[in-house]
């Protein structure tokens, strides 16, 4: 952890304006992020911001400095998304069984070159529930169990869920890909 | 770009750092909410205690004018008895007010005193008198008590117009006694004057009114009630015969006798103070001042220990009895000096000064006043220094209570004052440096808002009705200073207290 990071910590848990405002000014746009990635609707994802922000100034002071704080933040930011979610509905889960999908052979992809935005609006355009499974296992490291739990559904559901937004994203890559290649073709 | 061949790993990477800028409107949302929020969490207790005392003062004054209206809607109610009364000799009371009781019982019993007296059928007019005058010394009273020009005065003039136009009536009634038979003919003519008397009745208020609709009954069953209530036929008494005379007045008598009443109710001045007396006022008196305070910021950092400060303020506000709500806008200079402080150091027979600069940064958004210490100069060589000083203006909330005897009061006065920075600015006077060279940099930060919360304490003179003058003494206490130290391991010093004394001139309009 840098100095200056601490220095804004200490100033957030003494609540200074200052160093909130710097705290602000240095994770917004990531937790900004994280809530469009996961709540999709851009009003939801500004209050969902909002309510971080305000319960990371309130938690700071219980901040014991061991882990990393970015993934602390992270943390608390996805787990307030997933309140909204909760509190809106929003993740239906179609699947109550898990069922293994064929095209489960992430060892056979070949190598993408797809800039970042055109991945974050492809994750954004998933079904609400696929969406929700994928961010939290593929990008923020939890593990079927934690999301069966913190979904209240069941880890079969929570992997069946992944597969088919895997499936999804990966038919929609090789369909750019496709098109990539036959503009690069015609251009040639 | 990131080529990946596992897409786990390609969405896991792009999305670990991906950042998406919220839109301007949110980030000032929510610095706006975070600014509101710490305001709350520093000042949760003032804010309490303040909304407290609002509630607790709109309260009080609202619990004040309710009592002060129902006194003065008795009053009324008490002297429109009486003059339903004095007016009305042949009517009953019908009114559960226990003053009307009381005047009644008084008019009853001198009444029944005279008929029996003289059982002649001047009696009733005996008592006509006697009850007007009894009225008039009811209503003269509560004019002497009252002071003059208010809704008793107006009702008691009233009284003298409707006692007038009894006197009228009963002078007619016995001069027109003989020929009662007669004039009985007349009642025809007598309903048709009775929505005028009744318009004088209905001007005295709600017993005049429930004396109307007993008139009108007695005058439908061709009678008066006598005192005690009870109808009578006209041939069957002699008391009453003559009473109901009044119904068989002459028309012109009437007309005369109300044109009276209408006279002076047309009169402006009558006018006037009928408005004024109907209007519900609350007891509130206004008021505008002009202040001064000077004091001593008793910081708790020693570094900041001589901090005077000079406000001034224009005030207005409201008193009601003794209670007075002060606000208005200031103007508040501090002055931090750093000059010639003595420190003590390791050698106590060598004290020593401080010297120091500041120097002006900006860091982002935000300026910050560095405050670099260059050495330690002997205190006898060592007159010049530097000082910076902070513009706030203010705005004060104050509750006060004055304590007065003769024209002389005692003022308590406290409140909060919400202090916004307008300004900083640095005096340097370049001072000989020598000596040791510290390396201690505190950062020197101003405060954009602040607020404190002050008592006072003054003697005040009233020269005039309209204009006094007080003086006192103010202690002050701020949440959150001026000054934020860093790197000195010094806590800063949030609740300096001030203490210095202050001057207030006031005029009440």
């Amino acid at each position: 952890m840098s100095a200056d990071l601490q220095d804004i910590i200490k100033g957030c848990v003494k609540r200074d304006y200052k160093y909130q405002k710097l705290l602000y000014t240095k994770y917004a746009s990531l937790l900004y992020a994280i809530c469009l990635r996961y709540l999709k609707n851009t009003d939801d994802a500004k209050d969902a911001v909002q309510d971080c922000f305000m319960k990371v100034y309130d938690k700071i002071a219980g901040f014991n400095h061991e882990g990393s704080f970015d993934g602390w933040i992270k943390r608390l930011t996805v787990n307030n998304c997933l309140i909204v979610l909760r509190e809106k509905k929003k993740a239906v889960f179609v699947d109550e069984i898990y069922i293994p999908i064929e095209m489960e052979r992430d060892e056979e992809d070949e190598g993408y070159d797809i800039d970042k935005q055109t991945l974050f609006n492809m994750i954004q355009d998933l079904p609400d529930g696929y969406r929700t499974v994928f961010n939290l296992y593929v990008i923020d490291g939890f593990s079927h169990k934690e999301i069966a739990e913190k979904m209240g559904i069941n880890e079969g559901t929570s992997k069946s869920q992944l597969a088919r937004a895997k499936k999804i994203l990966r038919d929609k890559i090789t369909l750019l890909q496709n098109e990539q290649e036959k503009q690069h073709r015609r251009v040639v | 770009m990131s080529k990946k061949s596992n897409i786990e790993e390609l969405f896991k990477d792009s999305m670990d750092d991906f950042r998406v800028d919220p839109p301007k409107e949110t980030s000032k949302k929510i610095l706006l909410a975070l600014f509101w929020s710490n305001i709350i969490h520093h000042y949760k207790g003032a804010i309490i205690v303040s909304v407290a005392a609002v509630l607790a003062g709109v309260g009080a004054l609202f619990y004040f004018n309710q009592s002060t209206e129902n006194t003065s809607s008795a009053k009324v109610e008490n002297l429109n008895a009486s003059n339903a009364v004095a007016s009305m000799p042949s009517s009953s009371p019908s009114n559960n007010s226990t003053a009307f009781s009381k005047q009644y019982n008084a008019q009853k019993t001198s009444v029944e005193k005279s008929v029996n007296d003289s059982k002649q059928v001047n009696s009733s007019v005996a008592s006509n008198s006697s009850l007007s005058t009894k009225a008039n010394k009811v209503n003269s009273k509560e004019n002497t008590q009252s002071g003059g020009l208010n809704s008793s005065s107006l009702v008691s003039y009233d009284v003298i117009s409707i006692e007038k136009t009894s006197k009228k009536l009963t002078k007619n009634k016995i001069k027109k006694s003989s020929t009662t038979d007669k004039k009985r003919k007349e009642t025809d003519n007598v309903e048709n004057q009775k929505d005028e008397l009744v318009g004088a009745y209905g001007y005295m208020g709600e017993v005049g009114s429930a004396e109307r609709a007993k008139y009108d009954k007695n005058l439908k069953e061709g009678g008066f009630p006598n005192l005690t209530g009870e109808s009578e036929s006209p041939s069957n008494a002699t008391e009453t015969k003559t009473d109901s005379s009044v119904d068989s007045l002459p028309k012109e008598a009437l007309k005369e006798s109300l044109a009276a009443v209408d006279s002076i109710k047309k009169d402006s001045t009558v006018a006037k103070l009928d408005s004024a007396g109907s209007k519900k006022k609350l007891p509130i008196s206004f008021f505008a001042g002009l202040g001064a305070s000077g004091y001593n910021w008793q910081l708790s950092n020693e570094l900041y220990k001589y901090s005077p400060s000079i406000s001034a303020e224009l005030n207005v506000g409201a008193q009601y009895k003794s209670f007075m709500l002060f606000t208005g806008v200031g103007y508040h200079q501090q002055t931090i000096a750093l000059e010639n402080r003595v420190w003590t150091t390791l050698d106590s027979e060598m004290v020593q000064v401080p010297i120091t600069y500041f120097e002006k940064t900006i860091q982002k958004d935000s300026t910050y006043y560095l405050w670099k210490m260059q050495g330690y100069e002997n205190s006898h060589s060592a007159k010049d220094g530097r000082s910076i000083s902070l513009n706030y203006l203010y705005v004060p909330l104050q509750l006060a209570y004055a304590y007065r005897f003769q024209k002389h009061q005692l003022l308590l006065k406290a409140g909060v004052g919400m202090n916004f920075l307008t300004s900083s600015s640095q005096t340097t006077v370049p001072a000989d440096t020598s000596g040791l060279l510290s390396i201690e940099t505190p950062l020197f930060e101003p405060k954009k808002f602040l607020l404190d919360f002050n008592v006072h304490l003054n003697y005040g003179y009233n020269f005039t009705n309209h204009f006094s003058v007080m003086a006192g003494v103010t202690i002050k206490q701020r949440r959150g200073e001026i000054a934020r130290l860093t790197y000195q391991n010094i806590d800063p010093p949030y609740r300096p207290l001030g203490i210095g004394g202050s001057l207030q001139f006031i005029y009440k309009f």
